[in-house]
Order: C-alpha cells, then sequence, then structure tokens
C-alpha cells in the first residue's frame, strides 16, 4: 500500500469569541492518496473551509488549531511559519472562491504568475518564466495566451480569472491542490468551463485535489471520496458511489433527498429538512443534527455520536446507523 | 406588548408543547414552522449600541470629561463670588491664589470665572455649529446621494467649491464684518462646517439607495420622504454623529483661533481663545493665563473625539455583540 | 369551491420589453453607450401558474423583474396588468398597481432594514397603502404565522433570524398587500442547500393557500424545474427559449438549452461519470455590446452564417412552445450527438 500524501489527524479548530471559544473544526481525520479527489461538502459553519484553511496555516490568530496533518511526512501544523511558506504556492496549492480579490489589481496576471513561478525557483530567468506563464495559460484554455499574459485581472472576465487562478496554481507542479469553493462565483456553462481546465490541469500534473464545495452535483462530478460535514464535524466518509447511493447518515440523506435533481422524475413536493444549521458559538447538547433529525431518539439529544465504521471505508456518524430505514447494510458496492 | 409579556410570551413558545402543536398546526396546512435558533430576548439595535458603547472604555470617558466640563461651564460661575466682569484694579495680575484659584487678569477680574465663562461660550458656539451644519449637511447630502443627477450635480459643486476655498483667508475677511456676537460667529463657522457632513452622508445614501430592502420599499409604493426619513436615515445616523462631534471639535478650534485674532466674539464677551489671546503678552512671566485656557480647548476637544470613536464602533451595523 | 376560470387567463401580458441603461463617462457623465439589459421581450404570464425565468449573469432576468414591478423604467415597450400599461402608467395608479404586483428579493440579508422590527417590516407596506397601525400590525402577526414564523418574533430585529427565517420576513412582506402576482428574484439562491427546499415548500404551499401567481427568477435549472410550470430562457436580454416545463427539459430545442441542462452536474456518480458533456466555448459576451444576429452565436457549436446575419424571431415549434433559433434540435435530438463531446 502507498502512503498517504496528505494525513489529517484528530483536526480541530477553535475561534476565541467575545462569547467564548466557538468550536469550527472538530476532530477531523482523513487521508489524501497521491493523485486522488476527495471532496468535503458541507452548509455554511460546516467547519469545511476552516478545516482546509488550517493546513495552510491561513486562519487569523484568533483561532487555535490542535491535531496533526502531514504532508509527506512533515507535520504542517507544528512547522515554522518560514518552512510553511516554501510549501505554500509551491507543493501545495490554493484556489480560492473568489479569483478577483486573489489577484493584485495593478499587476498583470503574467507578472504574477511569473512572480509565483519565481519565488519558489529563484534561478528561474524572467524569459523562462514568461514562457511558463503563457504555456500555464494555455493549459487552463485561456484564449491568445501570448497576448492575455501582459493583460490586468479586471480585463479578465470571472471565468478566465479563475482559469488564470488555477494557472498560477500548478505553476511550480503542486503535489495537493485545495479547492475552495472554485466555481461559486461563476455561472453554470462557466463553472463546466472551468472545472474541465481543473480535470485536464490534474490529469497532466497528477496533483491530489480536496475540493470544499456545497454542491452535490459537483462532488459526482469530480471526486473520488467524500466528507460530508455538519456543525464542525464529519458525519459520513466514504468513496461517491458509497455515500451518494447507500447514505448511512440521516443529514447526507436529508440532504440527497432535499434537492431537487435534473436526474429524476419530477416529485410533487421537496423532503425539507427543517430547521436551520447549528451556530457554531452555540451548539446543541448532543448530535449537531439532532435538532433538525426526523430519526432523533433521547440519545441524539444528550450525547454526541462517534464517527463509526460502517462496513469497508465507509464511516458515519449516528447513534441510530442500524435502525435507519434508509440504510441497508450489506447492500450495494 | 410589555416587556414582561414578551418573555412570557417568549417562554411559552419556547415550551416544548406548545411548539409541537404549533408545528402540527402549521404542517397540516403544508407550512413547515421554522423558529429554531432565536436568542431568548430580543434587542434592539439601540440597546445593542449602547451596549457597545458602555463597553467602550475611551468614549465613557470622553462622555464622562464632557459632562464635567458641561456641570462646570453651566453652573460653576454661579458659585463664584465675582462675576465675569467685575474689575478690582487691587487686585491685577495676580497668580494662582486661594482667593482667586487661576489669577486675575491685568485689570483684576477673576480669571475662574472669567474661563468658566468663556468656555461655556465657546461651548455653546461649537454645539451650535456643529447642530446646523448637520442639520444642513445631512439636509443636502441625503438629497444629492437619494436623488443623484442634477440634484447631485448642483450639490456636489458646491461642495467642492467651499472645500477649495482657504476657510482661514474668508473668515479673516467675512470675521471682520459679521463675527461679532457667539451667534454670528456659530453661524460664520456653520456656513463652513456643512460641507463634510454632507459629504459623508451623500457618500451613505448613494450606498443604501441600491439596497435590497430600499427597493422593497420602493416596490411596496413607499415615497422617497418616507424612504429617505424612515429607511436611510437610520441606518446613518452613526456617522452622521460621528461627523458632528468631529466638527464640534474643529468648531471650538476655530473659534479659538478667529477670537485670538480678534475676529470672533468682541471682548469683554469671554471665550477660550479670548482668554487665549489677552495672555499671549504674559507667556513668560505668567504662563498660567495662556496655559489654563488652553488646557479647556485642549480637553473639549479631547473628549468630543473620544465620545466620536465610542459612537463610531457602537453604531457601526458589522459589529454586533450577538453572533 | 372556486370558480373554475378559463385555463389561460393571461395576468401580465409582456410586449417588445426593451430596458436599457445608459453608460456614462467623463467629467459632464456623457452618454456613450447603452446596456441592453432586457432586449425586446415579449411573453404572457398565465393566471395561477409559476414562470421561471431562467439564465447567467448579464441576461437581463433580474431587470425583467425590476421592470415589472417599476423598480427600474423601461426604455420601451408595454407591460399591460390589470388593464393599464405599467411602462406609462402615472404615479397613482401605479400605486394601486402595486397591491398587485409585489416582488422577493435575492439577499435575505439586505432586503430586510436592519434598523426595523420584523412587524414594522412586515406592516410597512399595509401602512403605505393607508392600514391603519393596529390592524397592520395585527395582520403582520398573522402573515409571520402564514410564513412558519410565530408573530410574537414580530419585535425581534432582522439580525437574530437565520438567512432561511429571513427569507420567510422577506415573503411575508410580498404577502401583506395580498398581491396577485410575486416577482420571485433569486428567493432562494443565497441560502444553505438544507434550506432551500423549506423556502421551495413554503412558495409551493402559500402559491396554493392565496391563488399566486409567481414569475420564479433563478439560475438554477433544477430549483426552476421543480416548481415551475412553463419556463423561459434567457440570453444577452433576450429570450431563446419559452416552454411548458417538460417540454424545456424533455424536448430542449435551442442549442443554448442544451448546453445549459448539459452543464449542470448532478449528484449522482453514475450517470456524471457516462454523461457526455458540452462545454461551451468562450465568455458570456458584455449586454453593452452584444453579437449581431443570434446573441448566442459567438459560443453555439451549431451556429452557420446565417446567424451572424439575421437575428432569429421567436417561432412557435410546437403548441406553445417558442424557439428563437435558426436551426433549432428536433426531439430527442442532443447537441452532443451533432458536435460530439466537447473536450476543449
Amino acid at each position: 500500500m502507498t502512503e498517504p500524501l496528505l494525513s489529517v489527524r484528530e483536526l480541530s479548530v477553535d475561534f476565541r469569541t467575545k462569547k467564548g471559544y466557538a468550536s469550527a473544526v472538530r476532530s477531523l481525520t482523513y487521508d489524501l492518496m497521491p493523485g486522488e479527489s476527495v471532496a468535503i461538502v458541507g452548509e455554511s459553519g460546516s467547519g469545511k473551509s476552516v478545516g482546509a484553511l488550517a493546513l495552510l496555516g491561513l486562519l487569523p490568530g484568533s483561532a487555535s488549531i490542535t491535531g496533526s496533518a502531514v504532508f509527506e511526512g512533515e507535520d504542517l501544523l507544528t512547522m515554522k511559519p518560514s518552512t510553511l511558506r516554501k510549501i505554500r504556492g509551491n507543493r501545495i496549492a490554493m484556489i480560492f472562491q473568489d479569483p478577483m480579490t486573489a489577484f493584485n489589481p495593478v499587476f498583470t496576471i503574467g507578472d504574477q504568475i511569473m512572480e509565483a513561478i519565481q519565488i519558489h525557483n529563484g534561478s528561474t530567468t524572467d524569459e523562462e518564466a514568461r514562457k511558463k506563464a503563457i504555456s500555464l495559460l494555455e493549459l487552463v484554455g485561456v484564449p491568445e495566451a501570448p497576448k492575455r499574459v501582459d493583460q490586468y485581472p479586471h480585463e479578465y472576465s470571472g471565468g478566465m480569472r479563475q482559469r488564470a487562478m488555477i494557472a498560477m496554481a500548478i505553476s511550480n507542479g503542486p503535489k495537493l491542490l485545495i479547492a475552495d469553493e472554485p466555481t461559486t462565483a461563476l455561472d453554470v456553462t462557466i463553472q463546466a468551463q472551468v472545472m474541465e481546465s481543473l480535470a485536464d490541469v490534474r490529469a497532466e500534473t497528477g496533483a491530489a485535489m480536496v475540493l470544499i464545495t456545497h454542491d452535490l452535483g459537483l462532488v459526482a462530478n469530480s471526486a473520488e471520496r467524500v466528507l460530508v460535514m455538519y456543525g464542525g464535524r464529519v458525519f459520513e466518509r466514504g468513496t461517491i458511489r458509497d455515500v451518494f447511493y447507500n447514505p448511512t447518515n440521516p443529514y447526507t440523506y436529508g440532504l440527497l433527498s432535499s434537492i431537487p435533481r435534473l436526474d429524476r422524475e419530477e416529485g410533487s413536493k421537496l423532503q425539507a429538512i427543517p430547521g436551520s444549521p447549528p451556530n457554531i458559538v452555540n451548539m446543541p447538547p448532543g448530535c449537531a443534527f439532532g435538532p433538525r433529525c426526523g430519526f432523533a431518539t433521547e440519545e441524539c439529544h444528550t450525547s454526541a455520536a462517534e464517527l463509526k465504521l460502517i462496513m469497508n471505508q465507509h464511516y458515519s456518524r449516528c447513534h441510530n446507523t442500524e435502525s435507519l430505514p434508509f440504510v441497508s447494510i450489506g447492500a450495494g458496492a | 406588548m410589555s416587556d414582561t409579556e414578551a418573555r412570557q410570551s417568549a417562554a411559552d413558545i419556547d415550551g416544548a408543547a406548545d411548539l409541537e402543536i404549533l408545528k402540527e398546526q402549521a404542517q397540516s396546512v403544508g407550512v413547515v414552522i421554522d423558529v429554531e435558533g432565536l436568542a431568548e430576548e430580543p434587542q434592539s439595535f439601540g440597546q445593542q449600541a449602547w451596549e457597545r458603547f458602555r463597553h467602550h472604555r475611551a468614549a465613557m470617558i470622553g462622555a464622562a470629561m464632557l459632562l464635567l466640563l458641561i456641570l462646570a461651564f453651566a453652573i460653576g460661575p454661579i458659585f463664584s463670588p465675582f462675576d465675569f466682569k467685575e474689575i478690582n484694579v487691587l487686585e491685577r495680575s495676580q497668580g494662582p491664589s486661594f482667593k482667586h484659584p487661576f489669577g486675575t487678569d491685568d485689570i483684576g477680574r477673576d480669571l475662574m470665572v472669567r474661563t468658566l465663562r468663556g468656555g461655556r461660550i465657546s461651548l455653546i458656539i461649537a454645539l451650535v455649529m456643529a447642530a446646523i451644519s448637520t442639520i444642513l449637511g445631512t439636509l443636502f447630502g441625503a438629497l444629492a446621494g437619494y436623488f443623484g443627477s442634477a440634484a447631485d450635480a448642483v450639490v456636489s459643486w458646491v461642495i467642492n467649491l467651499f472645500m477649495s476655498i482657504p476657510l482661514l483667508a474668508v473668515l479673516l475677511v467675512f470675521g471682520v464684518k459679521l463675527g461679532s456676537s457667539p451667534l454670528q460667529t456659530a453661524l460664520l463657522l456653520a456656513m463652513f462646517g456643512w460641507v463634510g457632513t454632507a459629504r459623508i452622508v451623500r457618500s451613505q445614501f448613494i450606498q443604501y439607495k441600491n439596497m435590497e430592502f430600499v427597493q422593497a420599499a420602493k416596490a411596496s409604493g413607499a415615497s422617497a420622504w418616507r424612504i429617505i426619513f424612515r429607511h436611510i436615515l437610520p441606518n446613518t445616523l452613526g456617522p452622521i454623529l460621528v461627523a458632528a462631534t468631529l466638527a464640534t471639535g474643529v468648531a471650538i478650534i476655530l473659534e479659538s483661533t478667529l477670537s485670538f485674532l480678534s475676529l470672533g466674539v468682541r471682548p469683554p464677551t469671554p471665550t477660550l481663545g479670548n482668554l487665549v489671546a489677552e495672555a499671549k503678552g504674559d507667556v513668560v512671566s505668567d504662563p498660567f493665563k495662556l496655559l489654563i485656557p488652553g488646557g479647556f480647548i485642549t480637553l473639549i476637544v479631547l473628549s468630543v473625539n473620544f465620545l466620536g470613536d465610542g459612537l463610531r464602533d457602537a453604531l457601526d451595523p458589522t459589529t454586533r455583540t450577538e453572533g | 369551491m372556486t370558480v373554475v376560470e378559463t385555463p389561460t387567463k393571461t395576468i401580465l401580458s409582456i410586449k417588445d420589453l426593451k430596458t436599457y441603461f445608459p453608460i456614462r463617462a467623463g467629467v459632464f457623465r456623457k452618454v456613450v453607450g447603452q446596456v441592453h439589459a432586457v432586449d425586446g421581450i415579449s411573453l404572457d404570464v398565465i393566471a395561477g401558474e409559476t414562470l421561471g425565468i431562467v439564465g447567467e449573469s448579464g441576461c437581463g432576468k433580474s431587470t425583467l423583474g425590476k421592470s415589472i414591478v417599476r423598480l427600474v423604467k423601461p426604455t420601451s415597450g408595454s407591460i399591460m396588468f390589470e388593464g393599464h400599461d405599467v411602462v406609462t402608467v402615472d404615479h397613482d395608479t401605479m400605486q394601486g398597481l402595486r397591491r398587485q404586483l409585489q416582488m422577493v428579493f435575492q439577499d435575505p440579508y439586505a432586503s430586510l432594514n436592519p434598523r426595523h422590527p420584523v412587524h414594522e417590516i412586515v406592516a410597512e407596506p399595509m401602512i403605505i397603502h393607508g392600514t391603519s397601525k393596529a390592524e397592520a400590525r395585527e395582520r403582520a402577526g398573522d402573515l409571520l404565522r402564514a410564513v412558519g414564523l410565530l408573530p410574537e418574533h414580530g419585535n425581534r430585529y432582522p439580525h437574530e433570524f437565520s438567512g432561511g427565517q429571513r427569507q420567510r420576513i422577506g415573503i411575508a412582506r410580498s404577502l401583506a398587500l395580498r398581491p396577485k402576482l410575486i416577482v420571485l428574484d433569486e428567493p432562494v439562491s443565497a441560502l444553505d442547500v438544507s434550506i432551500q427546499a423549506q423556502v421551495v415548500n413554503l412558495l409551493e404551499a402559500l402559491q396554493e393557500e392565496y391563488d399566486l401567481t409567481y414569475m420564479f427568477i433563478a439560475h438554477d435549472l433544477s430549483v426552476v424545474r421543480h416548481i415551475s410550470d412553463r419556463v423561459a430562457v434567457m440570453y444577452l436580454g433576450q429570450l431563446a427559449e419559452l416552454a411548458s416545463r417538460d417540454d424545456i427539459y424533455h424536448k430542449p430545442a435551442h442549442p443554448y438549452t442544451h448546453s445549459l441542462l448539459s452543464a449542470i452536474p448532478v449528484p449522482d456518480p453514475d450517470i456524471e461519470a457516462q454523461r457526455k458533456r458540452i462545454v461551451l466555448v468562450g465568455d458570456i459576451p458584455s449586454p453593452a455590446n452584444p453579437p449581431s444576429g443570434c446573441r448566442f452565436r459567438t459560443r453555439c457549436p451549431i451556429a452557420q452564417d446565417r446567424c451572424a446575419a439575421e437575428v432569429p424571431q421567436p417561432v412557435e415549434i410546437r403548441t406553445g412552445h417558442m424557439v428563437a433559433c435558426h436551426f433549432p434540435l428536433d426531439e430527442g435530438q442532443t447537441l452532443v450527438e451533432l458536435v460530439g463531446s466537447s473536450r476543449r
């Protein structure tokens, strides 16, 4: 068996607030194999982005982080900031939701990609870096790359900027791409373009990817495994086929049945999940999903469940997995 | 609904049994009830702002200082055995003593009563000026920002014109002609003071007029008047109050400058600026005569600026005590 | 029992509507161009239906909605509602029409005034239209109950509510005047996935209860398919296709509709793995400078010379199914078959 590229263990993130500690992420544990794509899905406040930003040391000072995240044999969480800086943008690259704020408006796209290359490879000449920037832009599908390399971020459309950001992210051949809601700000036809670029780029570089999103469709389309997060905790974890076809957690099940789907015939009414996602400052006692769960029992309101192995790499956090009507253990893949 | 009633009903709906019944009722007509996650006690924006203000140390110090100063200016002179115009040639140019804690001036008037009296007049001038320029500035800024186009063009042009005139030069010219009574001085200062407030209010209105809650009010048929006063103005109160406190500080300094140059309020009426001007000859021999009114000017300006800082933080809708 | 009405009573009729925004530049704010936000839209809204309007950013769907409630002033064309033309009607008559014509906004955080308690927000339209304060407040309580909140929550302020709860408040406000038609401008797109279904279900329940007609504007084709009876697809200010919900999703004729449907990933790994997808090339052109002829031709995989020269007019290809395309696809044909799945 190969070594995981990234191995996150018991990662917890707390924020100091005026009203005490807010627990944004609790005991996040997962492995990422080289070249693999894992999706982290969740709603606002689920901790899906915080968990990823913590890996790169991009959280504000009010965050206290515990646990470990071993990347190629080194723990990212205990590393010196200067060492982490060398990894960031080099072996691990990040793609953000809003490409407008990720680029500096007063420099050309080309300058910024060239800078990213030269920071980590001081010996690269300007000419080489420029050539590389152009070929990277071509790789992500920016038309007329030799011309557009000299344009400023505001001269790019939203979709084009997002592709330029992907180009910048892969400029140093990263082993790992962290994409935080990379297409949420984009139109659907543009989203399809960007996701295609991302797939091409990964095919080319063999980079592994952590895709953070709220869109279950995107997960089905571009990940191999998925972590479903809710209220800072992983509620279900498994291959996408296991999770989409045999969900074993009431939250995942509820989510999948509440969204209108183009691939199914129209039913009359959506199966809505009642209530709202919890506020991390004021979490319910017991299971975070308990107050909204149709299958909750007495136990769910008093104690939080553990993440339990259901079968073969498929985990779920629920007290009542065995008695859930939609779960058929042993069936499916 | 009274407070206790509100609390009672909040307790009622939190009672699980009632909630269940309500949920069932609602579900029977196809509506899913959604009341989870609400705080126990409703808190109005004003209450929240007060909470924040109360915990803002600089603001509370500023407010307390200003209150003390106002109190001293308002009732201090009553307790003094001297009148501010009372001349006593036998006690000319004295230093601080038990009888005259701030000393006396060169014709023997008690400087303590004159300073308190002067502070009162200076502060009144500043407050009148701040009030007038806030009202004018808010009015013109709101009209320009909300209606845009021609109204905005005219107001913006006037604002730019006023900002490009060297204020002190104009005051020097007009001060001689107009500035003699405290009210005239206040009006003169307000003529220029409104511009700053107008600029702030204008930009606030431009920002708010396209927000969805304003669009929603328009879609309900709300008049421009209603939108300006009921919807946008309450949201811009913070910056307006901050501008008003800053204007007060500026007015105190401008009044002092004018009076120092003998262009403000005419002696023998004391103002803090006049007192500084009168003391300028004796700086070396009697520094207290200058330092005392000067110190009051600094105290007033500091306290209103502290107050302004606190108001800005307290009224900023983006800072919330509750998440 | 309710009186049975003719099934196709038109409640709102839009004819050749154009809404342009001037682009100004320079010191004298000279008009240097026009954004063709809505550029010649004609459609009818039928009483009691939900008409979905879908399209990407810049297609003018929001401007269309705002033109109907006259939050923006159309440049030309007509919007007939209750015997009046919203485009030209005088202010006083418009006040009357506003009672029948309401809007729900996209952003539940920006659409409620943070300084007003909720009962005031919901009661305001009634007070503007002359209801007494006491009565308005009582009705506001009823409305809050109707949208799944409680009257007791009326004295709270918007920031105390979650996104979904706030959108319920916005919906309660839109119901305050007992309107006939509500324009819903992306009412669920700012909400968490698990909340969207609640709000969609609420909208459906209210439609039944209050006999409402909806114009549901959204970019999410899945939600639109769920809630709509008919769907209009817009592209750069114009109508690309308008048909019944089933026709749009099962027999799309416009290549743009095909591409849109193809671009949406579905939450099913096996389908996604086998799916052949059309990925459109290029960006959406600017509505300030739209292409000649067919607006979609710059990205259309089957465009021909004629598409640049001639503006396609909407044609009824089957009952109630309008398409503005020179080369519409036949039933059963797919774009992927025609041009092959696009790997750039």
